[in-house]
């Protein structure tokens, strides 16, 4: 993964995907869902390259799924498209709420699945370290275990196999009780390994003072510029949307106001919000590029 | 010196403790019904991101709680590797699809260890897991009710409702995921994916979660039959061997 936000600091990249999806959950205007959605499209595309195609057709059979599903439980709204069964309505209106059901949820699944790549676990621990110390202590040492016991495991299966009681072998009841004492094996001796490590722990001095916490990054002038675009573009959707600039009704007849200047300002705050990862990580690929080709 | 040292860090902690019982009484009496207003005044589809926060806001006082207690080592280590079995032990079972002993195993912790502990293996254990699924909207819903099954087995435990019995934990284990767990995860669905909320589609989603959570009824109520026993009487050994978690 060479993604030029990722290097920036936690807090910035933490912030930008707080923002992505809250804004994403909020926001019926379609100008506003298409905005998040296709800069969510962009931005994990360029993430991904082209592993990324896979998930982006699913996500759009998802989309027409959940929009053509909506007018099939909804039957408000007034322009009648078509009636089914017993004269069950098909409307409009319905249809473009399903649109907007659909937008929606794919476009916060796309930031979910950015903030994968980008926001790793010593990330947001080392965000969150100073509030929950134990519970980032906790989650470090889980996550550390984790691929531990998957090796243990696997070496329990190892051992088992040779007598036979292996979790593949015999009929359903007993792969089933040979799975539970593969898991009871690891129980003891992960339980074992517990004592050791808080021993240890205590005689290094756990809990006898104050809680430091792991820490390699270092806010930059480059992060604090980021940080600045940044609010200054979350500052003014929020304003846009207090000032009604993304008014939209869907019940019982579809409006879609004209736009004024409340309403394109917002969209240009929001879009430039949302693309400012994917101008990052560009603006560093042509860098690079455009130095390689000097050389 | 020693005593002005320990005078010292129990000032810092008493003040930690009432920042942190201040945040808590925040968000349940201000921040809540504020989401609520505001989701009501300015989204259209309020129901999604106002559940959500909800949802986040009702497990920060157990995170807090926990906080304060200030646990020792061995508690702590102890409470990290429950949550690493109930997040591996998936791999156990790769021979039978979609057979997740996750919250069986919460539950065992909860009934060992006490509510408290209960509810942060479950949170723990749903966060992890999915940073290797991926984190979605989902997240706080799963936290939240695996979190729920522990805290449940353990207050029911403490107040003597539930015996250390195979059947009634059987029993416990399987109501609670039919009743609770997997319409808690159908909740999360519904509100996520359903442009409104109508009685249509909640039966929807609701009668297409049934199979789901049948399924991982089962595969609790079969991990407590097989592996109650034999947990509970290591965690309780280690309890009484190294005097663990005595309150």
């Amino acid at each position: 993964m060479d993604d030029a936000f990722s290097g920036y600091h936690p807090a910035v990249n933490f912030i930008f995907f707080i923002g992505a999806i809250v804004f994403g959950m909020f926001f019926t205007h379609s100008a506003f869902l298409c905005a998040s959605v296709f800069t969510s499209m962009l931005y994990y595309l360029l993430l991904m390259g082209r592993k990324g195609i896979k998930l982006l057709c699913t996500m759009l059979m998802l989309f027409f799924a959940l929009s053509f599903i909506n007018p099939l439980l909804n039957t408000q709204g007034d322009t009648v498209l078509f009636t089914y069964i017993g004269e069950r309505p098909f409307t409009l209106e319905a249809l473009m709420y399903g649109f907007v059901t659909g937008g929606m949820f794919v476009s916060v699944l796309l930031w979910f699945a950015c903030y994968n790549c980008i926001m790793t676990s010593d990330k947001f621990i080392y965000l969150f370290g100073w509030c929950i110390p134990t519970i980032s202590l906790l989650l470090s040492m889980v996550l550390r275990m984790v691929p531990n016991f998957k090796v243990k495991i696997m070496t329990i299966a190892g051992a088992r196999k040779c007598v036979g009681k292996a979790p593949v072998n015999g009929d359903k009841k007993e792969k089933l009780q040979n799975s539970m004492d593969m898991l009871s094996v690891l129980t003891s001796w992960a339980l074992e390994g517990a004592v050791v490590t808080a021993d240890s722990m205590r005689s290094r001095g756990y809990g006898s003072g104050k809680q430091s916490n792991f820490s390699i990054y270092r806010p930059s002038v480059r992060d604090m510029a980021a940080g600045i675009i940044m609010l200054f573009c979350i500052v003014l959707t929020i304003i846009c949307a207090a000032l009604g600039g993304m008014e939209v009704a869907y019940f019982p007849v579809f409006i879609l106001p004209e736009a004024n200047i409340i309403t394109i300002l917002g969209v240009i705050g929001y879009t430039a919000f949302l693309l400012l990862p994917s101008i990052i990580h560009i603006w560093e690929e042509a860098t690079w590029n455009i130095l390689r080709s000097r050389i | 010196m020693q005593t002005e040292q320990i005078t010292e860090t129990q000032k810092e902690n008493k003040k930690q403790s009432t920042w942190r019982t201040a945040v808590s009484a925040l968000l349940i009496f201000i921040a809540v019904p504020a989401t609520i207003y505001l989701g009501w005044k300015f989204a259209d589809r309020q129901h999604y991101i106002v559940s959500l926060l909800i949802i986040l806001y009702s497990m920060v006082p157990f995170f807090l709680m926990y906080e304060k207690r200030k646990p020792q080592a061995r508690e702590l280590v102890v409470i990290a590797v429950m949550c690493a079995i109930a997040v591996v032990s998936r791999a156990a079972f790769i021979w039978a699809p979609h057979f997740k002993p996750m919250t069986a195993i919460v539950m065992i912790t909860g009934i060992a260890f006490g509510a408290t502990a209960g509810f942060l293996t479950g949170a723990v254990s749903g966060f992890v897991s999915n940073f290797i699924f991926g984190q979605g909207v989902w997240t706080p819903w799963q936290m939240f009710a695996a979190g729920i099954a522990g805290f449940l087995a353990g207050i029911l435990m403490h107040k003597g409702i539930l015996k250390k019995k195979r059947l009634h934990l059987c029993i416990f284990g399987g109501l609670t995921v039919m009743l609770i767990v997997g319409p808690l995860l159908d909740t999360s669905a519904l509100f996520t994916m359903a442009s409104g909320i109508s009685w249509e589609s909640a039966r929807l989603i609701y009668l297409s979660g049934l199979p789901v959570n049948a399924i991982h009824a089962t595969a609790t109520v079969l991990t407590l039959f097989f592996f109650s026993k034999p947990m509970l009487e290591k965690l309780d050994r280690i309890k009484l061997k190294y005097g663990m978690m005595g309150d």
